[in-house]
């Protein structure tokens, strides 16, 4: 064995010959150099050595000759060796000549000039007798205020160590409990669905044999938990007779515009009383509408001029021409979009938006039914707000991708700040959708993830984003 | 119509680019714009009502959330007058007063409860001026009381 290698193992006590001391031989050459003498040196009575300058030490004899620069793993090598720091006690410190830092080191067997005395000096057996008195040897004598606090400290130190990976451990079971709440919520949520479905039928069926039945608390699941005017959206929309008609719906029936009604086979017309049992509880409204052609390829084009519609409308008008490339790629020309959105505003805008190109839209209004929704049904693409009722759109997602990893997520936020962004793709967004957005906009992330793997269609496009996808990306990793 | 258009479009209130956008739908659908804008007055004044609900009571959460809510439709419509100040509720509610708004009342302490509920209060009081304006330009264009 070299002494190189010795150097670099000298820790390693498996590693080493006991009877070999090559240290203790450097060590020895080292100090019957005399130009040294400023830094290290044998003491007076030439029985001990004292380094009077560590800085140095550490900094210019330690690399020439142990080829490290470590002076605690000298001091480790020297108490393998036996050697002893020599205390100085408070009074005799004083009269020290060597000064306040110096370290005294002293075995009985090395000595000045007595090199025949080395091969007295043995590596110390693997018995590893006191590692605290080792400890002490090393810093001990130095200053018992340093010990106490390097005690104090090392003591912190360790238990910071454990405090930390016991909240690991804390906020591990925590995302694991807070994934199977989650989880729990989305299938108690739709067997609630489901009990109020078959009631439904049930008091319909009652009522239809001419029973008379009394007045029942019988809030609709899906209602009962969203405070805001957005259940027009909302796949139940059927309630019976007995539970008085909600301010929305009143409004709704209302208006002029029924989009669920007129968009959905599933809903009775509003004028007519008797309710229509709807066992497809879970099932949201697609809200296709028959006069806009189901393919993205053949979303019509329209004559009017306005400078602010001109782009989208030529993509469409792109998309048409290569109409036939799209439908032999992708099996099922329908793209079916899920909207996931609580503002009825958003949801009418944004809806009729995707409408206009050719997709198929179903809606929910919050985190909650959007899991379930996607659990249920496959979709093209997901539009999720992510302020809403019973669960937001971000945590909603991470939850989504625990079993879906491909359909792509789009983020609609109004919070664009970058560390908002980051969280979102972290949550596993595949993209963002910066709030309130133009129908361009809208267009850009539709080609862009429908349409990506096409290039034949509409290739600006997708040109044009391709910066933007690699910046995400980018944020991704980071 | 096209003077109709073209008071509205000066009145400044809306967004031009966007209300133009959302009047082109019309073509596929008549009266989508329309619908869409009575749905949206009803939402403010059912949430301006409980914006008030929850000043009295000071809950500033529910009052920054009411305040984003309403700010989402608004700029969907391109009414920037009411989003700008839906924003500042959001903002004020998050006890972050991010345009540096001056209170002139000095009974008040700065960062107390009160203070933001007063903030939010004046930006209540320019998003119901914002939205009297708006709907009044609105109703003279649809020619409609929305």
């Amino acid at each position: 064995m070299n002494e190189d290698q010795l150097d670099h193992l000298h820790t390693n006590a498996s590693s080493n010959q006991s009877g070999s001391n090559d240290f203790v031989k450097k060590l020895f050459q080292m100090l019957q150099q005399d130009n040294y003498k400023n830094i290290v040196r044998w003491t007076k009575n030439g029985d001990s050595f004292v380094v009077i300058d560590t800085n140095e030490f550490t900094k210019d004899i330690l690399p020439r000759h142990f080829k490290h620069s470590n002076f605690a793993s000298f001091v480790r090598q020297l108490n393998k060796y036996d050697f002893h720091k020599v205390k100085i006690s408070n009074d005799a410190k004083k009269s020290y000549e060597y000064g306040d830092d110096a370290w005294e080191f002293k075995h009985p067997e090395f000595r000045i000039n007595d090199r025949n005395a080395l091969d007295n000096i043995k590596r110390k057996g693997p018995n590893p007798k006191k590692p605290p008195s080792s400890a002490d040897s090393s810093v001990g004598g130095a200053n018992p205020e340093l010990v106490t606090n390097y005690k104090i400290l090392s003591d912190n130190f360790e238990y910071l160590k454990k405090e930390n990976s016991r909240i690991n451990q804390e906020i591990n079971i925590l995302k694991s409990k807070n994934k199977s709440i989650v989880d729990n919520l989305v299938v108690v949520k739709s067997l609630n669905e489901r009990y109020y479905n078959s009631i439904t039928i049930l008091l319909n069926t009652l009522r239809q044999g001419g029973m008379k039945l009394p007045h029942l608390d019988f809030p609709n699941p899906n209602e009962d938990m969203i405070k805001q005017p957005i259940q027009q959206s909302q796949p139940v929309e059927v309630h019976p007779p007995t539970s008085q008609p909600t301010r929305e719906h009143k409004r709704q029936y209302s208006s002029n515009f029924t989009p669920i009604i007129t968009q959905s086979p599933q809903i009775p017309p509003p004028s007519t009383s008797q309710p229509v049992p709807q066992p497809s509880g879970t099932t949201p409204i697609p809200a296709n509408q028959s006069s806009a052609n189901p393919t993205f390829a053949t979303g019509t084009p329209n004559s009017n001029d306005q400078s602010p519609l001109e782009s989208p409308r030529n993509s469409v008008h792109d998309l048409t021409a290569n109409g036939s490339v799209l439908s032999t790629n992708i099996p099922n020309p329908k793209f079916h979009v899920l909207l996931v959105e609580d503002d009825n505003v958003c949801i009418q805008l944004c809806r009729k938006f995707l409408v206009k190109y050719g997709c198929q839209v179903t809606v929910v209004t919050d985190g909650l039914n959007a899991i379930s929704t996607v659990e249920n049904h496959k979709y093209d693409l997901v539009l999720m707000d992510i302020v809403m009722p019973n669960l937001d759109g971000a945590t909603a997602t991470s939850v989504i991708r625990s079993f879906d990893t491909k359909t792509p997520i789009i983020a609609m936020t109004g919070n664009i700040e970058e560390n908002d962004l980051v969280t979102y793709l972290q949550n596993g967004m595949s993209d963002i959708l910066a709030k309130p957005f133009t129908k361009d906009d809208l267009y850009s992330i539709l080609s862009k993830h429908l349409l990506g793997n096409e290039p034949v269609n509409a290739v600006g496009i997708n040109n044009e984003f391709l910066g933007e996808d690699q910046v995400l990306k980018k944020q991704r990793l980071e | 119509m096209p003077d109709k258009k073209q008071q509205l479009q000066e009145s400044g209130l809306v967004e031009w680019p966007v209300f133009s956008e959302l009047i082109a739908m019309d073509e596929d659908e008549e009266g989508f714009s329309k619908s869409l804008f009575k749905t949206f007055v009803d939402q403010v004044l059912e949430t301006f009502d409980e914006i008030d609900e929850n000043l009295e009571e000071k809950n500033l959460d529910k009052l920054s959330g009411l305040g984003h809510y309403l700010k989402g439709s608004a700029a969907a419509l391109g009414l920037n007058k009411i989003s700008s100040q839906c924003e500042r509720i959001q903002n004020y509610g998050h006890k972050n007063n991010f345009d540096n708004f001056e209170l002139n009342n000095e009974d008040i302490v700065i960062d107390s409860d009160d203070y933001w509920v007063e903030l939010i209060k004046d930006a209540l009081k320019h998003a119901r001026s914002g939205f009297d304006s708006s709907r009044k330009a609105l109703n003279d264009y649809f020619d409609d009381d929305l």
